[in-house]
């Protein structure tokens, strides 16, 4: 009965070119446009130092080991992040006023930093402060339990915490496979497309067809589960065939790791396809109602994410940072982003963790609407 | 008669509104049941409480005995049902989608082919089985509709409006097939508001209005509840009012109209109607062109029962 089910779900999906055009040939067309419009923003893209300027006063050179970070990090070599100006405090306001400088940095009782506007160089400038001030904090501790330890391991940290900030001074990252990862982001959260078409199938209270297969001695969950695993498997299909456009055809970096992004983009399907069955059962909308739904959410998730204008991604990740924690496109994007960044995984599998949890959350809400056996009204 | 379905005291509401108003009644093995009544008098509320679709507020529904819940596989294993709307795969040819309805009942390939070709034929559609469904007209469309709900060879076959919209020569067709389900040993039931199609299929009646039945038996245990004997249609030219006067008074007679050009009458049970008519014609000598006697219909059963024509 299962294979019944299955072989049948397939033809039945395979044949949607609607859904299929959606799904496989939009983003390839997009990726295909993305890397006409990119070509040339490539070499702009190239990362440059940032302009800094630290506020040359006693805290900072009593401030040893922060001292020492940034002038390790604004060492003049293939791994140099900042263009470190040591000035006044009114220089650095100059400085900072006339665009000179993406911020300026001015220690007393601690670490501020100080910025007018947003973009990459002011994020950077927090995160390494963020970082630095993560890294001493452990150290702190360590020192009031085994100070002896603490001579030894703390040069080791901070400079294994300068290689992570060497990562993203890479001089040959492109900032543009932002664009093409939110892609991926937007066309994992489509196959939402397959969970709406899935469940309005079987609950006989949203379509015909879903009365029809009620009534029938097939267990409902066994129908959707069936369901389910083509829309997945389909969906996955795509997304790998993309991936091979985007490798192969296109030469776009996914960092060399291409176990991850699979098991990322496999989570992303995921992701799309609880998204979908979520908004196809929680309510009675017709089926284009649903889909109409589905899209302008990932177009706005996928905007949130940087697909269209890269800057937001930095500017949500600033200034509403649930918000890029809760959004599945750029749980994507950043973990395919943090693979291609980053030597370590931490960041990734915190991405995965989280398309993880985003979609047990909304089958489990999903399955409350699908137990149900019989309706108010159909 | 074994009774199939056995509905106790239905009750079924939305909100306020009452859908249902303690329905009670039995369906016999081998019957052709008909549910009669118009638009949003219950009759698809009714049919889908039966299924275990819907909840409802109290009462009973036995099929072969049991009583019925969603978890009734073994009931289900024995049961078709045809929808109202039209509900099959547009991505899947006409065999296709039959085979897989039919294959959620099933399992054995061989006997589904089978099964699956004689559905095919039963509603006419060999010459479309590789069709698509957005190939199709809409009475062509029905037929696939039925052949769905019907190929596994259910005992059981619930009909809900299966020839609305259709055009009078697949409204035939399915008519035909299923006094052949029937024929094979399916009991039926069968809901419409077209009293024509009811009286044509049914052994026994059931006309519901706003919930209720108000009437039930053969289409003859119907028409004898109500007093008319037959309703006589003269074609004729001119009718002076004295005569249209004469007539009011025959024996027998309930009602007259005249229009200019057709007079109207409709008899009380009575004898020699018609023949007294003509004679009374023949006598005044007012000339007239057609004569016609229409038998009461289940139209005038519902009219005199509740006050209202079937289809208002």
């Amino acid at each position: 009965m299962f294979g019944h089910l299955f072989i049948n779900r397939l033809k039945v999906l395979l044949k949607n070119k609607s859904a299929i055009f959606w799904t496989l040939i939009f983003p390839i067309l997009l990726a295909t446009f993305f890397n006409l419009a990119f070509a040339n923003l490539y070499e702009d893209s190239k990362f440059e130092s940032i302009n800094l300027a630290i506020v040359n006063n006693d805290d900072f050179n009593n401030e040893h080991n922060f001292k020492t970070v940034i002038e390790s990090l604004s060492k003049d070599d293939d791994n140099q992040i900042f263009n470190t100006k040591y000035v006044t405090e009114e220089k650095a306001k100059e400085l900072l006023d006339d665009g000179k400088v993406a911020g300026y940095i001015i220690v007393n009782d601690k670490i501020d930093i100080v910025v007018k506007s947003n973009g990459i160089g002011q994020t950077t400038i927090k995160y390494v402060v963020d970082n630095y001030y993560q890294v001493t904090s452990v150290m702190g501790n360590i020192a009031n339990f085994n100070p002896e330890a603490l001579k030894t391991d703390i040069l080791n940290k901070l400079n294994e915490n300068t290689n992570n900030f060497n990562d993203i001074s890479n001089k040959n990252v492109d900032a543009t496979v932002v664009y093409f990862y939110s892609l991926i982001g937007m066309i994992c959260l489509y196959g939402g497309t397959f969970g709406i078409n899935a469940v309005n199938e079987t609950e006989a209270n949203l379509s015909k067809k879903g009365a029809r297969v009620s009534v029938s001695p097939v267990h409902k969950f066994k129908m959707l589960i069936a369901a389910l695993l083509v829309s997945l498997l389909i969906q996955y299909s795509e997304i790998l065939i993309l991936l091979g456009y985007l490798v192969f055809v296109l030469n776009i970096n996914f960092g060399g790791q291409i176990l991850p992004v699979l098991l990322l983009t496999l989570v992303g399907a995921l992701a799309g396809l609880s998204l979908g069955m979520f908004i196809g059962v929680s309510n009675k909308k017709n089926e284009g109602m649903k889909m109409s739904i589905l899209i302008s959410v990932t177009m706005l998730l996928s905007f949130l994410s940087g697909m269209m204008v890269l800057k937001m991604k930095y500017i949500i990740a600033e200034n509403v940072p649930i918000l890029a924690k809760i959004n599945p496109v750029n749980m994507v994007t950043d973990g395919l982003y943090s693979l291609y960044y980053y030597n370590t995984l931490d960041r990734y599998f915190y991405n995965v963790i989280s398309l993880i949890v985003f979609s047990v959350i909304m089958i489990a809400i999903s399955y409350v609407f699908i137990r149900r056996k019989k309706y108010d009204s159909i | 008669m074994t009774k199939i379905i056995k509905v106790k005291n239905l009750n079924k509401s939305y909100g306020k509104f009452q859908a249902l108003d303690n329905l009670s009644f039995d369906v016999e093995e081998g019957e052709i049941l008909g549910l009669l009544g118009p638009n949003g008098s219950g009759k698809t509320t009714t049919i889908n409480c039966i299924l275990s679709l819907l909840k409802f507020n109290s009462g009973s529904i036995k099929i072969l005995g049991k009583e019925m819940t969603p978890e009734s596989y073994d009931i289900k294993s024995k049961i078709g049902v045809v929808f109202q709307d039209v509900a099959v795969f547009e991505e899947l040819t006409v065999y296709e989608n039959i085979n897989y309805f039919c294959g959620l009942y099933i399992k054995d390939k061989e006997l589904r082919k089978k099964y699956i070709d004689e559905a095919i034929d039963l509603v006419g559609i060999n010459e479309f089985r590789k069709f698509y469904p957005k190939q199709l007209s809409g009475g062509l469309l029905r037929r696939l509709n039925i052949a769905c709900g019907i190929a596994h060879k259910p005992s059981l076959i619930f009909l809900d409006e299966p020839t609305v919209a259709v055009d009078p020569q697949s409204r035939n067709n399915i008519l035909d097939g299923i006094k052949k389900l029937n024929k094979m040993g399916a009991t039926i039931v069968y809901t419409s508001h077209y009293m024509e199609e009811v009286e044509q299929l049914c052994n026994r009646i059931i006309i519901i209005d706003k919930g209720s039945i108000i009437a039930s038996g053969t289409k003859e245990e119907l028409k004898d509840l109500i007093n008319i004997e037959e309703k006589v249609t003269l074609e004729l030219d001119n009718l002076s009012d004295k005569y249209l006067e004469e007539i009011k008074v025959f024996k027998n007679v309930e009602d007259v109209t005249y229009d200019g050009k057709n007079l109207y009458i409709t008899y009380k049970k009575g004898k020699n109607n018609l023949s007294d008519l003509i004679d009374y014609m023949k006598d005044k000598k007012i000339k007239y062109n057609k004569v016609f006697s229409e038998l009461p219909t289940l139209n005038d059963v519902f009219l005199e029962l509740t006050g209202k024509e079937l289809r208002d």
